[in-house]
């Protein structure tokens, strides 16, 4: 998960532990950075060989951001070099998913798993950042900065600047505007309107998401994350709403990305919660 | 000595020139590389100079940069380096601990032992490894402390044995996962029975740059032959070092010797670099074998020592190396081969093994630390004992009061805890225990398959939402526990497996008056969600090389919603109270525990299936070269392999009249037990834990290409007959036989 903070708090740990040293004794390499094997050979291996004058009990570190996207020849190379050097350098590993760190290395590592921040301590940090920064802001638009950053710090604190800066308060209508993602106040009352069977309300609100120029794609998984979400379905539509909207958001992906597939969807999620007898054919 | 400026940068270069002749190297080069270990920098120049030049530089600087970092008392603890160690000259060294310096340092092809003694500036000088991680610092000091089961080590012992002795083994195949003690009860034997270990390791150099990307491959070839051939310098010196690794053998020549391969020539993804290693091998093997017809030396048996894991879905070669995708059946089916599979550790012998760690800890930190028995035990579940050393040191040091992370040799007084398992502590091991497809997974399919719901009467927050009158059937009254959305972020491994564990486990939940109907739903949108995955729409069944699509943000939620629909779908089909019940037994007439969670059956089969496949693909390939496959010691081999002149086999035909003939020729050969792992009909043996740890264990009884149920093709050779009979399973159930082929058609 992207924007939890892992990143940063071994960056803080680094920086408490080694204090003054910080520059020297710690090797920080990004995804950005080039990690083949040549790398983890020659510049790691260098870094672990150098030598660095560190209080007692403090040891370079070797950050290794986003291991995840390391390939696994890389990761190879680097299982040796770790326990060599373990005694001088430790060696920590950032990713989002850990299955892809090979197996030899998950064994070599104590594993710490970072959860997903909760909303609420979003919603504290971007208080706190409010008013630090003095930004004006109320309390819609906090909450939807929490909604379209689905738990990504970074995320939200760049949303909150981008519309502090481009529209000077912070309201969720501005925020929305900013992600360019439909307004999932909209999405959810066409949900509803699903739920309650009026295919023109829905279909309505669909055309008109349609014609503020949101691309089927942007449509769709708003559409997912709402209903994944939203209170008010009965389990049995929640589970029957996520499958017909799964199909369409497969129909999409594969290239058909028109309003027809969006509007098929929509009917058919309508259809879901009516009764089933008006669908008979009346008997002759 | 003196010591050079740490930026001594042309000094570093001219250095590995020296290296040039091998003749004199050793002692043209000795000062330089003395000094150059005191530079300490690893800048490793890419020169002009050719790979086999760098190589041996690096293994110098490799070898200085360890025994610097080590210090000289507790060499003798370390056994992990052992194995690291390539100079195999070691117990020497040991001998020379106090240092004479000036006796030594006259002596050509001594290292100087200054380089030992040097002081450490980025660290306090302590006696102990007091840096080391714990799985390091304290490892086993003999095969009493071996976590490993006794039986595992005294094969690999007689084993050894056995290759020494020279009765044609050659070649060991250490496998398991990772953390199972592979590396470290061959380098404790190589204690024990005396023998020294060669390893090879990668060159450090970039060589892609300089050279022909295969040229780590072909210094490999060449490493192995030399390492097999070539005797180490016989000099009457304490202690002998030879340049590197190319002929990285030292000691007296009466010695024995063992080639080590952990490390695997690192551009292995590449298949032309895979088929140069496995020629390497099996060129290896080939001159082994005939060394030992003509009775010339006792070569050096090979030790190869793979991590595997449980094979992912979707996992490409690269992630996870096999024994059988690195090595080839050929190789793995060579006579010269034993594969020898090592289980996860057992909780009790971990259990121990923890215990000790900290008995050490204690002795040498002089304190104790009392970690009350139910965490231990905690740590102990997990199966991989490097792991359960750094959660219990990491443990450990969150005891202490300390708000800053200290090492272990810093907190020793601070900790006297609590013999229950507080809060802080379940916290702490909750937080770091968690590993990978392991508990994560389970514990998330336990949740859906169970399927527990809010008593109604309870609830305080507002009444499920219910559909309208009309569709009542679909009413579920009870609020389900289970947060489906945030369990998405629990499961703990992808999609995709989490997905096939529901399918291996939904069935006995399904159990109750409305069975038929319930396994309705659940299926229904089992395949409902199998359908909208993204990626298994588009490869294919062998995902050895399937591209993995690029992490794009809609791939991601298709996932999302794949699981989605899976984990909705079961809760909302399941019965509410589910009693679990297991609908069949496994056939041995021991009813399958009903509370078991199990790994997907095709994740389990996938293993065998790549080696069934590997072995079919190169017997057809025998059978129609045109050179005759020597056999040797039987007579049948040649009828056969001269007969069959065709150029290409259709597969079906192959398995199901050729290679059933061939089976019964060859039997009592070694070959036979190839063919007999093709045609003979096995089940795939029942999981006994729901661990993955029993995994490895399990896979004694090789799968088998099966026909159709009763549909196996009848052979009309009568003798053949009885044997095919007396293999089939006794209980013809369907879930026992695994069908791994899908062409196979019924012929008769």
């Amino acid at each position: 998960m992207p924007g939890i903070g892992k990143t940063t708090s071994i960056l803080c740990l680094a920086r408490q532990l080694l204090g003054d040293a910080y520059k020297e004794a710690v090797l920080e390499l990004n995804a950005s950075d080039e990690r083949g094997i040549d790398v983890v050979r020659n510049r790691i291996k260098g870094f672990a060989q150098k030598k660095v004058t560190l209080p007692p009990g403090r040891h370079k570190i070797v950050i290794l951001d986003e291991a995840d996207s390391m390939t696994s020849g890389a990761q190879q190379a680097l299982r040796r070099t770790m326990e060599i050097y373990s005694s001088t350098t430790r060696f920590a590993f950032a990713c989002n998913q850990s299955n892809k760190i090979i197996e030899p290395i998950q064994s070599r590592c104590a594993i710490l798993r970072y959860a997903r921040l909760t909303d609420g301590q979003v919603v504290k940090r971007l208080k706190q950042v409010c008013d630090a920064e003095q930004v004006e802001h109320n309390e819609e638009g906090i909450a939807a900065l929490v909604f379209s950053a689905e738990g990504d710090m970074r995320q939200a604190i760049n949303n909150l600047q981008s519309t502090w800066s481009g529209f000077g308060f912070v309201s969720g209508d501005n925020v929305f505007r900013v992600v360019d993602s439909p307004h999932p106040i909209k999405v959810q009352a066409m949900i509803k309107a699903c739920w309650e069977g009026k295919v023109d309300v829905a279909l309505d609100t669909l055309n008109e998401l349609w014609d503020l120029g949101y691309s089927s794609h942007d449509i769709i998984s708003t559409m997912f994350r709402v209903t994944k979400t939203i209170p008010s379905l009965s389990e049995h539509s929640k589970l029957e709403f996520i499958r017909e909207i799964g199909f369409t958001h497969m129909r999409i992906l594969d290239g058909v990305q028109s309003v027809l597939q969006l509007s098929g969807c929509v009917s058919k999620l309508c259809k879901i919660n009516m009764k089933p007898q008006l669908f008979e054919p009346p008997r002759s | 000595m003196k010591r050079k400026a740490p930026s001594d940068l042309s000094l570093t270069q001219s250095t590995p020139l020296d290296f040039c002749d091998p003749a004199k190297s050793g002692q043209k080069s000795r000062p330089e590389t003395n000094e150059f270990a005191k530079t300490n920098i690893a800048m490793e120049a890419p020169g002009p100079f050719d790979d086999v030049i760098e190589d041996d530089y690096d293994s110098f600087d490799e070898i200085f940069t360890q025994h610097f970092a080590d210090d000289g008392t507790c060499l003798r603890e370390d056994v992990r380096n052992v194995a690291n160690d390539r100079e195999g000259a070691r117990p020497f060294h040991q001998k020379e601990l106090p240092y004479s310096q000036s006796s030594n340092t006259t002596k050509r092809f001594v290292i100087p032992p200054v380089c030992y003694s040097q002081p450490r500036l980025f660290r306090p000088f302590n006696a102990d490894h007091a840096d080391l991680p714990w799985a390091q610092r304290f490892p086993p000091k003999d095969i009493s402390e071996l976590a490993v089961h006794s039986r595992k080590i005294s094969d690999v012992k007689t084993w050894l044995n056995n290759a020494f002795r020279g009765t044609g083994e050659r070649l060991l195949i250490l496998r398991g996962p990772s953390g199972s003690g592979k590396t470290i009860t061959v380098s404790i034997l190589s204690e024990t029975l005396g023998f020294e270990i060669i390893e090879w390791r990668n060159p450090a150099a970039s060589d892609s740059v300089t050279n022909l990307p295969n040229s780590v491959a072909l210094q490999f070839g060449d490493f192995l032959e030399r390492a097999n051939e070539l005797r180490g310098l016989d000099l009457d010196l304490p202690s002998n070092f030879s340049e590197g690794q190319r002929g990285a053998i030292e000691g007296f020549s009466p010695r024995r010797r063992l080639i080590l391969i952990e490390e695997f020539p690192s551009l292995i993804t590449q298949s032309s670099n895979l088929s140069l290693f496995r020629m390497a091998v099996q060129r290896y093997l080939v001159t082994a074998g005939s060394a030992r017809e003509m009775d010339i030396v006792p070569c050096s048996p090979m030790v190869i020592i793979i991590s595997e894991t449980l094979l992912d879905s979707c996992s490409s070669f690269s992630d996870n190396i096999t024994a059988h995708r690195l090595l080839g059946p050929a190789i793995c089916n060579h006579p010269g081969t034993r594969i020898i599979d090592f289980n996860s550790i057992a909780p009790t012998f971990m259990f121990r093994a923890l215990n000790l760690i900290l008995e050490k800890e204690g002795r040498v930190s002089k304190s104790e630390r009392a970690l009350s028995p139910a965490t231990m035990r905690s740590l102990s579940q997990n199966g991989d004992i490097r792991s359960a050393a750094a959660r219990l040191e990491f443990i450990c040091l969150k005891s202490s009061n300390s708000a800053v992370m200290k090492k272990p040799s810093k907190v020793k007084k601070a900790s006297r805890r609590a013999p229950t398992l507080t809060s802080v502590e379940e916290q702490a091991l909750g937080l770091i225990t968690q590993r990978e497809t392991t508990l994560g997974l389970f514990h998330a399919v336990g949740k859906v398959v169970y399927n527990k719901r809010d008593d109604p009467s309870s609830k305080k927050d507002g009444q499920p939402v219910m559909p309208p009158s009309y569709l009542r059937q679909y009413g579920r009254p009870r609020i389900s526990q289970v947060q489906v959305n945030e369990l998405y972020n629990e499961t703990g491994t992808d999609t995709q497996t989490f997905i096939s564990t529901l399918h291996e486990n939904y069935v006995p939940s399904c159990d109750g008056a409305s069975f038929t109907e319930c396994l309705d739903d659940c299926i229904s949108a089992l395949s409902d969600s199998d359908l909208l995955y993204p990626i298994s729409k588009r490869t294919n069944r062998f995902f050895i090389h399937a591209t993995r699509n690029s992490a794009a943000v809609e791939t991601l939620r298709q996932q999302e919603i794949s699981y989605q629909v899976a984990a909705r779908g079961l809760l909302f089909a399941l019965p509410y109270p589910v009693s679990r019940k297991s609908p069949f037994n496994d056939g041995i007439g021991t009813p399958r525990h009903s509370q078991q969670l199990l790994y997907p059956t095709s994740l389990r089969s996938l293993h065998i299936m790549e080696e069934v496949e590997g072995l079919v693909a190169l017997w057809s390939s025998r059978l129609l070269s045109s050179i005759s496959y020597p056999a040797p010691g039987s007579i049948g081999a040649r009828n056969v392999s001269q007969t069959v002149t065709a150029t290409m086999i259709p597969r079906s035909d192959l398995i199901l009249h050729q290679l059933p003939y061939m089976a019964c020729l060859f039997r009592g050969a070694s070959e036979g037990q190839e063919l007999e792992k093709i045609t003979k009909l096995t089940r795939l043996q029942p999981q006994a834990s729901n661990k993955a740890r029993t995994f490895f264990g399990e896979l004694g009884a090789p799968g088998a290409n099966v026909g159709l149920l009763g549909e196996i093709p009848k052979t009309r050779i009568r003798g053949w007959d009885n044997t095919l009979e007396s293999h089939l399973p006794s209980v013809t159930d369907e879930r026992e036989l695994t069908l791994s082929d899908d062409e196979i058609i019924d012929d008769g």
